[in-house]
């Protein structure tokens, strides 16, 4: 596959992905990782963000695939208070790069815009995605993604409840 | 609903028979032979209540700002706005740590922007004026000339030192009154609760890098609050109390939970229970994995080898969280944190959440104590959006609404008091004797019958 192809191909996967978050389609987000993906938000203003683990510092989020599950179930309950009812939100993907690519695994960059409207106010998280993906068949599983946010301080946010 | 649609009293002449422990000031209203205990809604929402906090409160009481840690070597400094100031943390070049206003004392220019680093100096990028680690003004690089030898003789240019700093294993305060009692005597009996936490690890705790700092919309104390009600847990949370069930295999996880609360003196307070959600000190739980569980098991021989079968077990097994008036916590029980709530006005306010964790803490524990703290801590936490949320509607209901009094009278006839003083009691920790021993020093506070000085 031409390099233009794959990154195509890459592209149509994140955006399927972002649309499934948008839609609060999360159970199905959840069957996009792999038996032992991870979902990870570090720091924020932290250098390194793309590489750096948890124990050295403190992550926002740090879920194996037991607390993406736990999350995903959360957040679909009325009681989770914070996205209850559902936000409406809108993932925006660009600049997307393959940084690696062996054959089996494929690593990807791009930079991302959330925006969140809830009872009049719109809030929004700016960042990165680190995406390492898993080939299958014609398209991908995710084994780890993470989200490294340039905001540099969660104002006016307060807290990161929906899904990045 | 009694009482609710009362006018809020403005004369102290409402309030008759003080009770013992009654209020000083007319935003709470006590009512000991009925056990009520209720707060006027202003407290929350009023600017002129927040100014009071500011010059009586915030420029009084002793203030954290940071643990030795975080400024683990020498020239290490970070900034933080503390009590309405901004302020410098730093390690000079001999490991002495101070607090400066973070000012350039030429004309008032916020000195240092960075939030932490390593530095030999500060450099104001105005005029150059150049202060060491010691607060010294050691140059003003301007074109030479037009000051006299003497400009600084009596170091009126230095870096302007906070009046008070003091520390307690390592916890650092400041406070902007010089007259103000030591730091140990104002700490009292909260030491005996600090201590309990700062025991668990021989080496010590250090900070864990990577705060955890956000803006809420809420009044400052409704944080604070917060933090030792513990009973909104199972109710509010119970998306995390469902998911806690999954991690410890036990469905009866959140009912078993038996504790005391109370106040500890001069504002201070706490929960403590068998709250158990595993914690990464000495209490296994299924989800810290097969490979976590020998290190854990060690751990808890090892304190009761230091501290013997009671203390021991207290350490490992009991949960608490606790605040230093007015607004330093010390959470110990998913983890260990410590979190500050630095109001900018009546609704607005920093919260930050920093983790810690013992020095020389094996790998595999650090990375199990860091998981659990974010099952329940911080922005993205199965359990704190949730009250963030609450902060901010808690502010919509008292800007609009008609609801003057709020009540605070949870187990008030059932709670223990020592010397007929509210702020020392005690009662079960699904109570809310912590928070009234909190207020009723906030009263006394704000009502100027607590100066904080020394005699
Ligand atoms: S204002 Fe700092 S050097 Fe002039
Ligand atoms: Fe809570």
């Amino acid at each position: 596959m031409s390099s233009d192809a794959m990154l195509r191909k890459v592209e149509r996967f994140l955006f399927d992905e972002a649309d499934l978050l948008d839609n609060w389609k999360l159970k199905e987000w959840e069957a996009l990782f792999v038996a032992d993906g991870h979902y990870y938000i570090p720091p924020l203003n932290t250098e390194n963000a793309d590489t750096i683990e948890q124990g050295e510092v403190l992550f926002l989020a740090h879920d194996d695939h037991r607390m993406i599950t736990g999350r995903v179930e959360r957040m679909l309950k009325k009681t989770a208070h914070v996205e209850s009812p559902h936000s409406n939100i809108l993932h925006m993907i660009t600049n997307i790069c393959i940084l690696e690519d062996d054959g089996k695994v494929l690593r990807c960059r791009s930079n991302f815009m959330v925006y969140r409207a809830r009872r009049g106010q719109i809030t929004n998280y700016m960042g990165r995605y680190f995406h390492t993906l898993a080939h299958e068949g014609e398209s991908f599983r995710i084994k780890e993604k993470r989200a490294c946010l340039s905001n540099d301080l969660l104002q006016p946010q307060g807290s990161i409840g929906i899904i990045l | 609903m009694p009482g609710n649609t009362e006018r809020a009293p403005t004369a102290k002449a409402q309030h008759p028979a003080r009770a013992l422990h009654g209020a000083l000031t007319d935003f709470i209203r006590i009512d000991d032979a009925n056990g009520r205990f209720e707060i006027n809604k202003r407290v929350f929402t009023d600017p002129a209540v927040f100014e009071k906090e500011r010059a009586l409160i915030f420029n009084k009481c002793w203030l954290y700002l940071g643990h030795e840690s975080e400024i683990r070597n020498p020239k290490d400094f970070l900034t933080r706005n503390i009590g309405g100031r901004s302020l410098i943390f730093n390690r000079d070049r001999n490991s002495k740590v101070h607090a400066f206003e973070n000012v350039c004392t030429h004309r008032g220019t916020s000195l240092e922007v960075r939030t932490h680093d390593n530095a030999n100096v500060f450099t104001c990028p105005y005029h150059g004026w150049v202060f060491d680690g010691e607060g010294v003004l050691r140059d003003q690089s301007s074109p030479a000339g037009g000051y006299d030898e003497g400009f600084n003789a009596d170091g009126r240019y230095n870096l302007m030192p906070v009046a008070r700093l003091e520390n307690y294993r390592g916890l650092y305060f400041v406070n902007f009154n010089p007259k103000a009692v030591d730091l140990v005597t104002y700490l009292g009996k909260s030491r005996e609760y600090l201590d309990l936490i700062f025991d668990q690890s021989e080496d010590g705790l250090e900070v864990v890098g990577g705060s955890q700092h956000l803006v809420n919309g809420g009044n400052w104390k409704v944080l604070t609050d917060n933090l030792v009600d513990a009973y909104h847990g199972n109710i509010l949370h119970s998306t995390y109390f469902e998911f806690l069930t999954s991690r410890t295999l036990d469905p009866k996880t959140a009912a078993t939970f038996l504790g005391f609360g109370g106040g500890l003196g001069h504002g201070h307070n706490y929960w403590e229970s068998t709250f158990a959600v595993g914690r990464p000190i000495a209490h296994w739980i299924p989800a810290f994995g097969e490979a976590a569980k020998p290190l854990i098991e060690a751990k808890k021989k090892e304190l009761m080898a230091r501290f013997g079968d009671e203390r021991g077990e207290r350490i490992a097994k009991t949960s608490r969280n606790m605040t230093i008036f007015p607004n330093m916590m010390i959470v110990d029980n998913v983890s260990i944190s410590i979190r500050t709530m630095y109001p900018e006005s009546e609704d607005r306010v920093h919260m930050n959440i920093w983790a810690m964790a013992p020095k020389n803490e094996p790998d595999l524990l650090r990375r199990v104590r860091l998981d659990n703290h974010l099952t329940f801590t911080g922005p993205a936490g199965f359990a704190h959006p949730d009250d963030y949320e609450i902060f901010e509607r808690m502010r919509e209901g008292n800007k609009t609404s008609t609801l003057e009094w709020q009540d605070y009278s949870k187990g008030m006839k059932a709670e223990e008091i020592e010397d007929g003083d509210r702020r020392k009691s005690r009662s079960d920790f699904l109570n809310e004797s912590q928070q009234r021993a909190w207020w009723t020093q906030w009263d006394r506070i704000i009502a100027g019958a607590e100066t904080l000085e020394q005699e």
